[in-house]
């Protein structure tokens, strides 16, 4: 045996460290974590969603209270105004006579007024419009699969201003009268309503 | 003596008394009154649409108040709990149960995380154990080397 056989076989050289090859284990818990971590990165992600403020309006059918569907996409050429509300919520009964006015003004202009009612029951939605006295299309979002996974709506009362080509072109959160003290962005005045149809209105003229 | 009611058409009465009695019962359940106790049992069952992980008997909301109402107007029309629970999800969505209502999704959000953490422990297990056994195979290596190494041996003596 020479030296460096000796040496050799008192010290040997150390094994090659291994970066591959991984267990079953190993794979199916890094499966998991990552599977995990895109669950709540949906989750986190769907829970940031908020209105869409602009671009094409989300698609919904309804049926209204008096057995009519209504379908958004089929109202091509005229302006929809979208409103959720729901009969336990406060503001939307200051609105609601807003909204009835605004539809009579503007009914034979080419506008429509549609109500969803929002996590209500039939028996009290259907109370509110008669305690109201409205008389635009109004029907119950069963599932609340429009107001929360297609207009992630925070809460009611919220509207939305469609144009004719089906693009959202205003939305607030509630209608307020002209009278009111002040308005922005998000409560706006009926005055301001009618000064964005009137604009949407003489848009479609000039095309 | 002649016996009027022979005992085949005793038998018929007998039966028709009780099935008319059975057909009565259903009656009878839907006229009991439904108590606010009744109506909370459900309601804690339940998640308020609109406000965020709370229950609907701990919601003072005149929503909830009115869903409350719905609740008991359910039982006493004679509808089960999972009636009026199927109710609710039809008309709120999922969101007002704690857990899915498809078998499928329920196992799976039941399932996921027990299969996470199983899988967590088995590694952590195996991991532990091939570094002892390596550890364990190591040490002896040395030893036997030094030991049974006539060479080494010879030169250690000749040292002394």
């Amino acid at each position: 045996m020479t030296d460096s056989d000796f040496l050799q076989q008192i010290d040997p050289a150390p094994e090659p460290i291994r970066h591959g090859g991984l267990s079953v284990g190993s794979i199916v818990l890094i499966t998991g974590v990552v599977l995990f971590a895109a669950v709540i990165g949906i989750a986190l992600l769907r829970q940031q969603q908020t209105q869409p403020t602009s671009g094409q309006a989300p698609d919904f059918t309804i049926t209204t209270f008096d057995g009519q569907p209504f379908t958004l996409s089929e109202q091509r050429g005229t302006i929809v105004v979208v409103n959720f509300w729901a009969s336990w919520c406060a503001p939307c009964r200051e609105e609601a006579p807003l909204l009835e006015a605004l539809w009579r003004d503007y009914q034979d202009r080419g506008v429509i007024v549609v109500g969803v009612a929002y996590a209500d029951l039939d028996n009290d939605s259907r109370a509110f419009i008669d305690e109201f006295g409205i008389t635009y299309p109004n029907g119950a979002d069963i599932g609340t699969t429009i107001s929360k996974n297609r207009y992630h709506i925070l809460g009611v009362p919220e509207t939305f201003i469609i144009d004719q080509n089906g693009n959202i072109r205003r939305f607030f959160f509630q209608l307020l009268p002209d009278s009111a003290g002040g308005d922005d962005d998000l409560f706006v005045k009926i005055a301001s309503v009618r000064a964005t149809l009137d604009i949407l209105l003489a848009e479609a003229e000039t095309l | 003596m002649i016996n009027r009611f022979p005992p085949a058409r005793l038998r018929a009465c007998a039966l028709c008394f009780w099935l008319l009695l059975w057909l009565t019962l259903p009656a009878y359940a839907q006229t009991e009154p439904i108590t606010d106790d009744d109506v909370n049992v459900l309601a804690n069952r339940l998640y308020c649409p609109v406000c965020p992980n709370e229950t609907l008997d701990a919601c003072r909301t005149e929503a909830c108040a009115q869903w409350r109402e719905d609740i008991r107007v359910q039982l006493q029309a004679g509808a089960t709990e999972q009636q009026v629970i199927d109710t609710f999800v039809a008309r709120f969505g999922q969101r007002v149960v704690g857990n899915p209502q498809d078998p499928a999704l329920r196992a799976l959000a039941v399932g996921a995380p027990i299969l996470l953490a199983g899988s967590a422990v088995i590694v952590g297990v195996l991991t532990f154990a091939r570094w002892r056994g390596r550890k364990g195979i190591e040490t002896p290596t040395h030893a036997a080397s030094s030991v049974d190494d006539p060479y080494r041996t010879q030169i250690e003596r000749d040292l002394e």
